[in-house]
């Protein structure tokens, strides 16, 4: 099974982790702005609808469309200096402080940065997503799936939009792109089939988006972001259910051997993601406060409950649609385990296959 | 009610402008735009209807005047109110006062506000006065939205949307001065008392304390009250 960036790989404590020292490489990722991607248009003359699950969901989206201008209230302040979430476990960063005995407002401005961080990667992670659902709408075979992913670019769009006025208007902060991400953002956007996007994409990605933003919505205070997360979510919701719809048909009729593709690519990729352990943020921010980010990693390790806390977002939506679809076999299961990714013992059958919205 | 024009006590008779200005409020107030004639306002200065065309070349300008005058006064006092010292929710206590005063000061101010909602119809908005008027509200709401935002931003007041906050202030201020017969029903007095007055600001204060104030500002607010 090939392990990605292997050579941006080493061991800390039991732990491998992957991470970028080199700011010059890290600078080159990105600029690297132009992506050469194989890409195979389908032709369709079925205009009816062929798989009215995915037609029904395309009317959903109409339905669900909003307007990130108009529809939200942009009247209502984020300031800098009230908090936005709880002060303890909602975010990383401000936590520590806590627990070692940092001021508030220390805490505060902890967790306005960490915030701006995972608020400009969101908004990275869905220009990824409006490029990759135009690829979908060209390759995808049938035209529900085309209707479906036209209505997603859309969506995708709203979500760039909504997130960068946010930042702008707001935090009046942004960070570029962690280059951990910017690696598997291109990987999905250079995967050769529109399955592999798909999978990519709408199964990996969009289920740790809902993950993500349902985390931030249940904890956050402020009022604008609430709604602008909500809002987001649940379009989110929809393109997990695109995911696990069409990868559904997609595994019905794969062979072995691409079953084992799409488990070995759907592994190497939240690995990957896994593995980082944030560090690609902790470098920027933690030593501002004092925090070593080797250190901060090595603690969280230490804690008896690590697994159970590192692995709620991938339990939230990825990993019970990947079991459903039957991407984790024993093959893959007890290396979930390991990396803490996939923890306890509420897995679902996998032949029950319920919508992920 | 006990409605009474007012008129400028130090500075003489005031100019027939004003009179016309004043006998239109009353009567607009109590009507509405299309309720009343060009005819019956000169008849009510005692001036001829041509006079009156004279000063004001249409209804709708007449119209508009009226309402720019009331809100040049709510324009003047919120000013004053917001520019004093103190934090946002010293000047919004102010205000709030101040609005209150302006409105309870003359009966027509608040209905004459309340009717021209709906006098969508009559008023295309295009006249000069009509931009005037539009401009007012704009300046007023403008001032009025920043002092709200720095409440928030500073942590005194609850965070949300202002336009919301100044829907939810207009209605609590002016409906209530507007409500004529049907408000002094409910209450069992005159609306514009001193003590009713008093009565108003007590009870808007209240309320607005509880759905406005943040929480660490309301329980300091609460103190201060009980001892």
């Amino acid at each position: 099974m090939e392990k990605l960036l292997a050579d941006h790989r080493r061991q800390l404590g039991e732990f491998e982790i992957v991470e970028f020292v080199d700011e010059q490489e890290i600078a080159n990722l990105r600029q690297k702005l132009d992506v050469p991607v194989p890409l195979e248009l389908h032709w369709s003359w079925e205009y009816g609808s062929e798989i009215e699950e995915l037609r029904a969901l395309y009317e959903r989206g109409k339905r669900g469309q909003w307007n990130a201008e108009t529809d939200i209230d942009w009247s209502i302040p984020f300031p800098r200096d009230q908090w936005f979430v709880p002060r303890e476990n909602a975010l990383l960063l401000p936590t520590l402080l806590t627990m070692m005995g940092a001021d508030e407002e220390t805490c505060r401005e902890a967790a306005f940065e960490e915030f701006a961080h995972l608020i400009s990667q969101l908004l990275h992670g869905e220009q990824a997503a409006l490029q990759l659902c135009g690829q979908l709408t060209n390759a995808c075979p049938t035209i529900d799936q085309k209707f479906y992913a036209a209505s997603q670019v859309a969506d995708e769009a709203r979500h760039v939009e909504v997130l960068a006025k946010f930042i702008e208007r707001k935090l009046g902060m942004i960070y570029p792109i962690d280059p951990t991400l910017k690696v598997l953002l291109d990987r999905l956007l250079e995967a050769p089939t529109w399955k592999m996007k798909t999978l990519g994409m709408q199964t990996l990605f969009e289920g740790m988006a809902v993950a993500i933003f349902d985390q931030i919505v249940r904890a956050a205070t402020n009022p604008l972001i609430k709604d602008i997360l909500r809002r987001v979510q649940i379009d989110e919701a929809r393109h997990a259910a695109f995911g696990v719809l069409t990868m559904r048909r997609v595994v019905q009729e794969a062979t072995e051997e691409e079953m084992a593709e799409m488990e070995d690519f759907a592994f190497a990729i939240l690995e990957t993601l896994n593995a980082n352990q944030q560090l690609d943020f902790l470098r920027q921010a933690a030593p501002k406060y004092g925090l070593d980010p080797e250190a901060v990693v090595q603690s969280l390790h230490a804690m008896p409950q690590w697994a159970q806390l590192n692995s709620e977002v991938y339990m939230h939506t990825v990993i019970p649609n990947l079991w459903r679809l039957g991407l984790i076999t024993e093959r893959t299961e007890e290396k979930y385990r390991r990396a803490g990714i996939l923890w306890g013992d509420r897995l679902e059958s996998r032949h029950e296959l319920p919508l992920a919205s | 009610m006990g409605e009474r024009v007012e008129v400028a006590d130090d500075v003489g008779e005031p100019s027939s402008r004003e009179k016309i200005l004043d006998a239109a409020e009353l009567l607009f107030a109590q009507r509405g735009f299309s309720g009343v004639g060009m005819r019956e306002v000169a008849e009510a200065v005692g001036l001829s209807k041509s006079s009156l065309f004279h000063h004001f070349r249409s209804k709708v300008e007449l119209y508009a005047a009226v309402a720019a005058r009331i809100l040049s006064v709510f324009e003047e006092r919120t000013a004053e109110a917001l520019t004093s010292p103190g934090d946002a929710f010293v000047r919004f206590d102010r205000w709030l006062e101040a609005m209150i005063e302006t409105l309870a000061e003359r009966p027509s101010r608040a209905r004459l506000l309340l009717r021209s909602l709906f006098e969508d119809d009559d008023l295309a908005g295009e006249s000069e006065e009509e931009k005037e008027v539009d401009e007012i509200i704009h300046r007023l709401f403008a001032s009025v939205g920043r002092m709200l935002r720095e409440g928030m931003e500073q942590g005194l007041f609850r965070l949300g949307s202002i336009p919301h906050l100044l829907q939810s202030l207009i209605g609590l201020l002016v409906y209530h001065f507007a409500s004529g017969e049907f408000g002094e029903t409910l209450l069992r007095q005159s609306l514009f008392s001193p003590a009713a007055v008093r009565k108003r600001k007590e009870e808007v204060k209240a309320l607005l304390y509880c759905g406005v104030l943040a929480e660490p500002l309301r329980a300091r607010v609460r103190t201060d009250v009980e001892s």
